[in-house]
């Protein structure tokens, strides 16, 4: 896995010979497996595969959701493994953004109290300008005090993606952001998220099915039976789909 | 579909066991009940039945009285009846019995035993013919002398009374005496059993003295010669008896006496079922919310087995499969921890009285009651959402659905507010005194609200919950807010969960305003009617004391007046027959075709005053009539209740005493203010004495003044220096004796808050089984908030503060209700003179208000930890 990768200036988060056994004997399933993987900075990676083999495991597992069963997992030179179960929920909070494929707002709470509830959990005072601009750059300001329930799927994905970087993460993870919206909506948040990388040097990790998502990352991770079978830089969606039948999805 | 049903139940069996435990509760507590009170009643019949067994037959009067909550008075029988029975041929032997009240006095100087409404303090004669003697001796022997006496043997014990020993005996009539005592009584064979009574027994010449009822039997018993049946003795002895009296079989004797006991355990009995009906219906609400609750979760998939082809009948059915289900463990596990707590009490009380040893008596109508009203409560309180459930229609499994929140519709709103004004009218009318009884309009009115209530529950339940948890978000930030929205986001299951708690707020509010205005009342009416410098009192007991210790004060050179109160009871029967059925004497009282002198009339409590002294010393308001005018042959009366009857000085009225008979007495005076609005018939003492048992014949309290010459300290002084004598008797000023006579309230009250607490307890249950239900709900949800950073800490605390909401909304609801209520029936009661109006207990409803906050956090504790240890990842794998 030393292969062409483009030099990133820092490693935003990192797995090291991460491993991940569910259940044991004879039922055990090996989601990951001695996976290794750097997450550069300023970075929209993509990570593609198989039904089953192990992307939503190695977000959970980054992203302090979930602990491996051996190996490691870095958040911008934290050693998640280290961390009390305090410091996890502090580091979800501040350092790590997170975007389901569904459910991803409170239902009590309005558009606006969701995008700053990781924010307002930590009782911190926050960058109003930068929510602002967050807010505008999704577009919501005239919906923000609309609970999910009156939004659209694709509107309360934006919402959600704004949740995520309304606190300015170091790195966002989103588990098929679009998986649930027709094309159109889709591309906008797909967008949506280029332009956080683009202009505001967000880290995003995006699991996709999708090669018309996928070719809007810098660089595609390929994951088969938990570990890493290949990798793209400066995807296209023709060259991902031939790829994945390459890989005989 | 019953496998689906079963599979259901099996797979939802940790919410169905939590919703079980709010009927299980109140099952227990009810099994708990009826098991006790038949082991009572079989130990008290086989206890009754082993002390009379060998009488064959009891002569004693007809003349009857009973009292209102059992038990009766019972006229004497003059002692040459003995005589004349025992010289009736089938008669071997006859003995007299006197059963009177005396106090024996423990070594630091305090009554042992009962005052109140404890066990009885009762003297005997001791009897030489064995087969009629009640007790057995178990050491020492008879007294034989006049400074001798036999005690129970608990009483010696809890005296630590030894054998030779000299005892204090405290004769509420006739004083105090010495006795040594020189043996030890009990019932059973050996001696070694009790009822709990206090039993003090002497020679009968010492009993008549000391009971101060000379020449007297309470009844008497024989044994007839070995051939004659008990049937044949009784009709031997009868024709020697005269009218007024009667001869009844040994066995319709024991079976009365096990009756007279048994309608005492009774009235225990029920006093404490009605507990726990109302802890089962406060149950009924949980369960009608959690099955509620459970089918909103499940539309989706009950959508789907509409989708394959279930009918609506199928779907009801399999609900209410699932209730019988639960309903059954209810009933069953209620059984046994009732069995349990019947268990638990038997032990106690056996620390009063003696119990057979062995399990408690289990009837199959405890089995039967324990199991059916698991059973009942359960589907029938599942019905409702049952029958919801059979409405979800196929396309629901599709659909995405939003949890339920329709509950705010127009009709409800209409109907609700109907009722409030309809109620509120029943009010106005009533207290306005434009109708005829005000306590039924309150009645109508209380019923209105209490639907109104239930139908407005929802409406009011979402914004109740924004204002309550208005501060929240600035106490406890996002978890705040979301505490505050999850309450609000149900209204229908917030309302239900919240009514539980109201229905025992609200109870307990009306009993705490009610007895506060009571106790006000009578504090209010002795501080500003009395004008008596102090009271000697009797202390609270149900017992006045010796009339002595009057005479002696009123002899006293520093005391000006010393006006004594007596009470007693008495029918009145202008008007009314008096029919004594003749012949089938012999059967027990309650098969026979009426009473024995047939007076239904209810009882009046009259207060014997001396007319010459008492309204000096009490402000009894205007009075109509002289004072001096009430002599022997005469009574006073409430202007108000005079009135009423349609009385006027000068009109006659007959009253019927047991001991004195029927005897007409006039009206001479009419005063416009009660002491006791509950005791409005006043008797000149001269009557008093003459028409009352003997044992009603001592002093409740004696209103005492100053002699001119002589400091209010002084004649303190000299006052306790005469009461010291009695343990019966006090000194007191006039407020301390009304807040003791109000105190003597508080007893029962405590029981009542106590047994309410079920109630409540079971209410918290549901609370505890709602958070449940809903944070299972929305476990993807909560998943999602630790995902984006919330801590278990912030969790707990939104989910303690939404039960706090819900705990405080039914409180305050409850408050709003009880405390309504209770104005309205101590107005009710003040306009029919029954007290001077309502009076609030601010700082116990305070009290309460805490404790139910405090509760809502308590019953957050469970659900709140289970919220907080969700694990993140299954929270969001979860679909
Ligand atoms: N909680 C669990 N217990 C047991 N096995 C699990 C668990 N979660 C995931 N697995 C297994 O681990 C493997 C990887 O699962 P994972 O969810 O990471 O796949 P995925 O690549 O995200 O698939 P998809 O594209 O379908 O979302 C699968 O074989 C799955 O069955
Ligand atoms: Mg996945």
């Amino acid at each position: 896995m030393t292969a062409a990768t483009t030099a990133p200036t820092s490693i935003a988060a990192q797995a090291v010979h991460a491993t991940k056994v569910y259940g044991s004997g004879d039922t055990a399933v090996r989601a990951l497996d001695d996976l290794s993987a750097e997450f550069g900075t300023g970075q929209y990676s993509a990570i593609m595969g198989p039904s089953g083999s192990g992307k939503s495991t190695l977000m959970h597992c980054m992203a302090g959701l979930d602990t491996l069963t051996d190996g490691q997992v870095f958040i911008g030179g934290t050693d998640l493994s280290e961390l009390s179960e305090k410091e996890l929920t502090q580091l979800r909070r501040e350092k790590v953004g997170f975007v389901f494929q569904a459910f991803n707002l409170v239902p009590t709470l309005d558009a606006q109290e969701n995008i700053t509830l990781p924010m307002d959990l930590g009782g911190s005072a926050y960058d109003d300008g930068w929510v602002d601009t967050v807010i505008d750059t999704v577009g919501l300001r005239d919906r923000l005090e609309h609970r999910p329930a009156e939004l659209s799927g694709g509107q309360q994905q934006r919402v959600a993606v704004a949740r995520a970087m309304a606190s300015r993460p170091e790195i966002i993870f989103a588990d098929e952001p679009t998986g649930n919206l027709d094309s159109k909506t889709g591309h906008e948040i797909l967008d949506f998220m280029r332009s956080a990388v683009d202009d505001f040097g967000q880290t995003i990790v995006m699991v996709t099915h999708d090669p018309m998502a996928a070719s809007y990352s810098d660089r595609v991770v390929f994951l088969a039976d938990g570990r890493i079978v290949d990798e793209m830089l400066e995807p296209t969606a023709e060259r991902v789909l031939d790829k994945m039948k390459q890989l005989g999805e | 579909m019953l496998r689906i049903a079963l599979k259901s139940a099996l797979a939802h069996k940790r919410r169905l066991i939590t919703t079980g435990i709010a009927i299980v509760i109140g099952v227990t507590f009810m099994t708990g009940t009826l098991i006790l009170s038949d082991t009572l009643g079989t130990a008290i019949d086989s206890l009754v039945s082993d002390a009379y067994d060998e009488y064959d037959a009891v002569i004693r009067s007809k003349e009857v009285q009973t009292l209102p909550f059992g038990g009766e008075i019972r006229a004497t029988v003059p002692a040459e009846i003995e005589a004349a029975v025992s010289a009736v041929p089938e008669v071997k032997a006859a003995a007299g019995n006197v059963e009177g009240f005396a106090f024996v006095i423990g070594k630091d100087g305090e009554v042992l035993g009962s005052t109140g409404l404890g066990p009885p303090s009762l003297a005997f004669n001791w009897i030489d013919v064995p087969e009629l003697q009640v007790g057995t001796l178990s050491e020492g022997r008879p007294p034989e002398n006049d400074d001798e006496v036999v005690l129970d043997f608990r009483t010696a014990e809890k005296g630590g009374f030894r054998i030779g020993d000299t005892v204090t005996i405290e004769s509420p009539n006739t004083g105090t005496y010495e006795f040594e005592l020189v043996g030890l009584t009990g019932l059973g064979e050996a001696g070694d059993e009790t009822t709990g009574s206090t039993i003090s027994v002497y020679t009968l010449p010492t009993v008549w003295r000391v009971v101060g009822q000379p020449n007297k039997f309470q009844y008497i018993s024989a044994v007839g010669t070995g051939g004659a049946s008990q049937e044949e003795v009784v009709e031997a002895i009868t024709p020697v008896l005269p009218p007024d009296l009667e001869a009844i079989t040994g066995a319709a004797y024991v079976k009365e006496q096990q009756e007279l006991f048994g309608q005492f355990v009774g009235l225990i009995t029920t006093f404490i079922l009605v507990f726990g009906i109302i802890a089962v219906f406060v149950g009924a609400f949980i369960i009608y919310n959690s099955f509620s609750i459970i089918i909103a979760q499940r539309t989706r998939e009950m959508g789907l087995l509409r989708a394959v082809g279930a009918g609506r009948g199928q779907i009801l059915g399999s609900v209410v499969i699932e209730a019988v289900l639960v309903g059954l463990a209810a009933g069953i596990v209620g059984l046994v921890s009732g069995i349990g707590i019947a268990f638990a009490l038997k032990s106690l009380m056996g620390s009063f009285f003696t119990l057979p040893p062995g399990p408690p008596t289990i009837t199959p109508d405890s089995v039967l009651v324990a199991i059916l009203v698991g059973l009942l409560v359960t589907v029938v309180s599942a019905l409702i959402p049952a029958r919801r459930a059979a409405k979800i229609t196929p396309i629901a499994a599709i659909t995405e659905v939003e949890v339920d929140s329709s509950s705010l519709s127009r009709g409800r709103k209409v109907f609700g507010t109907a009722l409030v004004v309809t109620g509120g009218l029943s009010l106005y009318l009533g207290l306005s005194d434009t109708l005829g009884n005000p306590l039924t309009a309150v009645g109508i009115g209380a019923a209105c609200f209490f639907i109104a209530f239930a139908v407005l529950g929802p409406v009011i339940a979402a914004p109740m919950s924004r204002v309550l948890g208005k501060p929240l978000p600035a106490l406890a930030g996002v978890s705040g807010r979301l505490a505050r929205e999850n309450a609000a986001r149900n209204p229908k299951r917030t309302a239900a969960t919240a009514a539980a708690l109201t229905i025992g707020v609200a109870l307990i509010s009306v009993i705490a305003v009610m007895a506060a205005s009571f106790k006000a009342d009578i504090v209010d009416s002795t501080t500003n009617q009395m004008t008596a410098d102090y009271v000697v009192s009797s202390g609270g007991s149900f017992f006045g004391f010796n009339p002595a210790i009057s005479e002696e004060i009123a002899g006293l050179d520093s005391v000006g007046i010393a006006s004594p109160l007596r009470y007693t009871g008495a029918q009145i029967t202008t008007g009314i027959g008096m029919e004594v059925p003749e012949g089938d004497t012999d059967q027990p009282l309650s098969e026979q075709s009426g009473e024995p002198t047939a007076v239904d009339a209810p009882l009046e409590f009259l207060q014997g005053i001396d007319p010459e002294t008492y309204f000096e010393v009490v402000d009894a308001g205007e009075l109509v009539g002289d004072p001096g005018s009430l002599t022997d042959g005469k009574f006073a009366l409430a202007e108000a209740r005079a009135e009423e009857e349609g009385l006027e000085i000068g009109d006659k009225v007959e009253f019927y005493f047991v001991e004195g008979g029927r005897v007409e007495l006039e009206l001479a005076l009419t005063y416009s203010e009660p002491l006791d609005p509950t005791t409005v018939y006043y008797l000149p003492l001269s009557s008093f004495e003459k028409y009352a048992s003997p044992q009603f014949r001592n002093d409740f309290a004696l209103l005492v003044t100053s002699a001119g010459g002589s400091t209010r300290a002084e004649t303190k002084a000299d006052v306790e220096e005469v009461v010291a004598v009695s343990p019966m008797a006090e000194v007191k000023d006039p407020a301390d004796w009304g807040e003791e006579q109000a105190a003597m309230l508080n007893g029962l009250l405590g029981v009542i808050y106590l047994l309410l607490l079920l109630a409540v307890g079971v209410a918290l249950i549901g609370i505890v089984n709602t958070l449940t239900l809903s944070i299972f709900e929305r476990t993807r949800e909560l998943g999602l908030l630790r995902a984006v950073g919330m801590s278990r800490a912030q969790l707990r605390t939104a989910v303690r503060w939404e039960s706090v909401i819900m705990a405080v909304i039914g409180t305050l609801i409850g408050l709003v209700i009880g405390i309504g209520l209770a104005l309205a029936i101590t107005t009710a009661l003040s306009l029919q003179d029954f007290l001077s109006g309502p009076s609030l207990p601010v700082v116990q409803l305070v009290v309460v208000s805490i404790l139910a906050g405090l509760a809502g956090v308590a019953a957050s504790i469970w659900p709140a930890g289970r919220a907080a240890r969700l694990n993140v990842l299954d929270a969001i794998a979860m679909e």
